[in-house]
């Protein structure tokens, strides 16, 4: 369940991340985009990308974080099947 | 020289927050060096419109500085000014607050400095400068002005050093006292242990933070003001050094918790509500305390007391703040999220990562094209899928108002599997949208303490969606016309072709039993039928219409190979419309095709229907009205038998008026008028005046038809 404290945090790395969806960063360059500890970011990142909301491509300090789109079906109709566009 | 802009500007920062004012640095001719934070709007408003330029060059140019003291920068409203010891004609001004009782006064004061703002709005921001409140702000001031002087310069390297210390201490989220008090014993040799006593609720007092090796020992101990070194710090309210303890015989405290400090020092600290704490420190080695670790002390004590504002001041607003700001984020990226697509990923991504759960989905009602639109993240295939359908089902489709407590987010159990949360999104009562959010654990409380922030979320959004669809719906509806009208410019033909489809087929789909949003696409199809649909799809690619100019077309073309049944209704209308069109109004020319029969037969029979409409034009009410009364006129002229005067009353008589009006219109009696009518119905032969007015139409129409 979501901790309250780091929602704040987390909501500025969601806007961050939606205003800028071609932004591929690391998790210094996050620090110093957002002005936050790597430490507050580190979870947050991780839970981020565990729901699938980045997507990261690397490993450890070296890792990259960009947004990555849901998807989208753009005519639904309540009997067709849900398969994503 | 300035050496640590980032760190005085960071205290200016905390300072300006900590008590709601705007501060700012000038320097020995009156210039800012370091330029205004905080977000006192009545200050910044006087700064801005420069109301307080003359009072700067006064105090720098006039006055003797050597002590912190308040001026009315306007009467009533106070700023602060603290000179910056050790650099000569520096000063920290900081405002503004205001006297109470001279609200009105200031309010008269500033009228003219604001265009359009709402003064009661930034006076009621403004802190109030109250007896109770002088002393605090004088000190306060002082204090800021004190370590702003350690950082000009920058020769204080372990003062910036601790600065960078207390910059982390703030930002932490939870302000964690015990991290800030170990960074500083990690940079200061001399120390050992350091400390902090708080008053418990029973008046006494609790060492509730202890750094270093042994001093957590003495953690939780407790003491009454007075007991031991500490308390007297308490009793005497000053700072106190000691040295050589161990042969003091209030040394048993420490003993008695098998502590064994050999010099200590003690600093009060004035928290806001009033309370006092106390930060303590020394060495377990050193029975002396030099003249530079004093000094450090103080400057610990100093910082430490920020530190303590600031998580008295984080406890009182609790979780509300981080949440409220978090809202004020989400806010402000709906509102500036550009269209429909852009607002459901946003409120896809929060909702997911709000509640963490396996999916989430939102659902957007389009209504240019009665569809939805989904976006999703997570698994929402099989059963979450169906369930996905069945909630979308259930509330749009709903055929009455929804009730208001289908409105709020609710909590749906499902079978066998962990609850769901459902969000609707509505405007006015009109649903828009809906949010469904699988969560990893049936009903708990947890999860349903995040409804109303939902709620809040959904009603933004709610606004949000409404606006994106308006706005999107305009700027479409403005691109189209400006195509229309431009057609004018290069083919005018194709104009009066569009001109003329979109009326046909106007009339045409009123009387036919389809959607107005197909209506509308038919419609703008025609008004855009001669641009190529690719052209009209990259100019609109989520509308519909350029679809049917695609299929129209093709109908249009006799492409053989072009099977256009029941669904393309909307093509084959606007095939018909605008074949009408091009052949000028000739129905044998009207398109026909082996698929369209029962549809062109439809058309044809309403442009039958037009016609006779059109044919019968000529004797609406009103043009027929002024010919009949034209040839009624003529047969009163032209009737022998009547006088002058009988025609004129017969004429109003025709015309609706009574005899009282009659008479009012001719300027005589109404008896007169009354004499006049039982001669004209002798001479006419009638009872009365109805068969008066009958006679005059049974004469006219005889008249008319036998000339």
């Amino acid at each position: 369940m979501v901790k309250r404290e780091h929602l704040s945090l987390e909501m500025e790395c969601l806007t961050l991340f939606q205003s800028n969806p071609y932004l591929f960063e690391t998790i210094q360059g996050l620090e110093k985009r957002l002005g936050r500890k790597m430490s507050d970011l580190e979870p947050i990142l991780e839970s981020l990308t565990a729901q699938g909301i980045l997507q990261r491509t690397g490993e450890g300090a070296m890792a990259y974080f960009r947004y990555k789109e849901p998807a989208v079906i753009a005519e639904f109709s309540f009997t067709s099947e849900l398969e994503p566009l | 020289m300035i050496q640590s802009f980032d760190l005085i500007e960071e205290l200016q920062e905390m300072y300006a927050s900590q008590y709601g004012l705007t501060n700012f640095i000038t320097d020995e001719s009156g210039d800012i060096i370091m330029l205004a934070k905080g977000h006192n709007a009545l200050f910044n408003l006087l700064l801005e419109r420069g109301a307080v330029n003359e009072i700067i060059e006064t105090v720098t140019k006039e006055f003797e500085l050597s002590k912190t003291f308040f001026i009315d920068i306007l009467p009533g409203v106070y700023a602060c000014i603290a000179p910056v010891e050790g650099h000569p004609g520096y000063l920290l001004w900081s405002g503004v607050k205001m006297e109470p009782s001279s609200r009105d006064m200031i309010k008269n004061k500033i009228d003219h400095l604001i265009d359009d703002g709402d003064i009661d709005s930034i006076l009621s921001q403004t802190p109030l400068f109250t007896l109770e409140n002088k002393k605090e702000w004088l000190l306060s001031a002082k204090k800021a002005a004190k370590m702003i002087s350690r950082l000009i310069g920058g020769g204080d390297s372990l003062f910036s050093e601790h600065l960078k210390v207390l910059q982390e201490a703030v930002k932490t989220e939870e302000g964690d006292v015990s991290r800030f008090l170990y960074s500083f014993l990690e940079k200061n040799s001399g120390i050992d242990f350091l400390g902090i006593c708080e008053q418990r609720n029973d008046d006494l007092y609790e060492v509730s933070h202890a750094a270093g090796e042994e001093a957590k020992r003495i953690q939780g101990a407790s003491f009454s003001p007075g007991e031991s070194f500490l308390g007297r710090v308490l009793l005497t309210g000053e700072q106190a050094f000691w040295e050589e303890i161990e042969k003091d015989p209030k040394y048993t405290f420490f003993q008695h918790y098998h502590f064994y400090p050999k010099s200590l020092f003690c600093f009060p600290i004035q928290l806001r509500d009033g309370n006092l704490s106390l930060f303590f420190g020394g060495s377990r080695t050193s029975e002396v305390i030099t003249d530079t670790v004093k000094d450090l002390d103080r400057n610990m004590a100093m910082l430490l007391e920020v530190v303590l504002s600031a998580e008295s001041l984080r406890k009182e607003n609790s979780g509300h703040l981080s949440r409220q700001s978090a809202l004020a984020d989400i806010s402000m990226m709906l509102v500036s999220a550009p269209d429909l697509k852009k607002i459901s990923y946003i409120l896809v991504d929060i909702s997911m990562s709000l509640v963490k759960g396996p999916f989430s989905a939102v659902m957007l009602k389009d209504s240019q094209k009665q569809k939805m639109m989904l976006v999703s993240r997570g698994d929402i295939k099989g059963e979450k899928g169906s369930y996905l359908k069945r909630a979308a089902k259930d509330y749009f489709t709903a055929t009455s108002d929804l009730p208001p407590d289908r409105l709020v987010p609710s909590m749906k159990k499902l079978e066998g599997s962990s609850a769901i949360i459902e969000c609707p999104l509505y405007f006015r009562g009109e649903l828009l949208g809906l949010i469904c959010t699988g969560t990893n654990s049936p009903v708990d409380q947890e999860t349903e303490e995040l409804l109303p922030f939902l709620q809040t979320l959904s009603l933004i959004a709610g606004v949000t969606l409404q606006l994106a669809g308006e706005g999107q719906e305009n700027m479409m509806e403005r691109k189209i016309e400006v195509l229309h009208s431009s057609i004018k410019e290069f083919d005018a033909e194709a104009y009066r072709i569009a001109e003329e489809s979109v009326k046909i087929a106007r009339e045409f789909t009123a009387e036919l039993d389809i959607s107005k949003p197909l209506i509308k696409n038919i419609l703008i199809a025609c008004k855009l039928h001669c641009f190529s649909h690719e052209y009209l799809a990259e100019m609109f690619p989520e509308a519909e219409f350029p679809k049917i100019v695609k299929d129209g077309t093709r109908v249009l073309a006799e492409d053989a190979a072009f099977k256009n049944e029941e669904q393309g209704i909307g093509s084959q209308i606007f095939a018909l419309a605008v074949s009408y069109a091009k052949n000028e109004g000739d129905m044998e020319a009207v398109i026909a095709r082996p698929y369209m029969k029962r549809i062109r037969q439809e058309f044809l029979s309403h442009l039958e229907d037009s016609k006779v409409v059109e044919q019968e034009l000529p004797l609406e009410p009103e043009s027929s009205h002024t010919m009949e009364s034209k040839s009624v006129e003529s047969t009163i002229k032209n009737h022998k038998n009547l006088s002058s005067r009988e025609k004129e009353v017969l004429d109003l008589v025709i015309q609706g008026l009574n005899n009282k009006e009659i008479a009012r219109e001719l300027f005589i009696s109404e008896h007169t008028v009354k004499n006049h009518l039982t001669k004209i119905f002798q001479k006419l032969d009638v009872p009365d005046r109805t068969q008066a007015i009958s006679k005059v139409y049974q004469l006219t129409y005889n008249g008319s038809a036998n000339p």
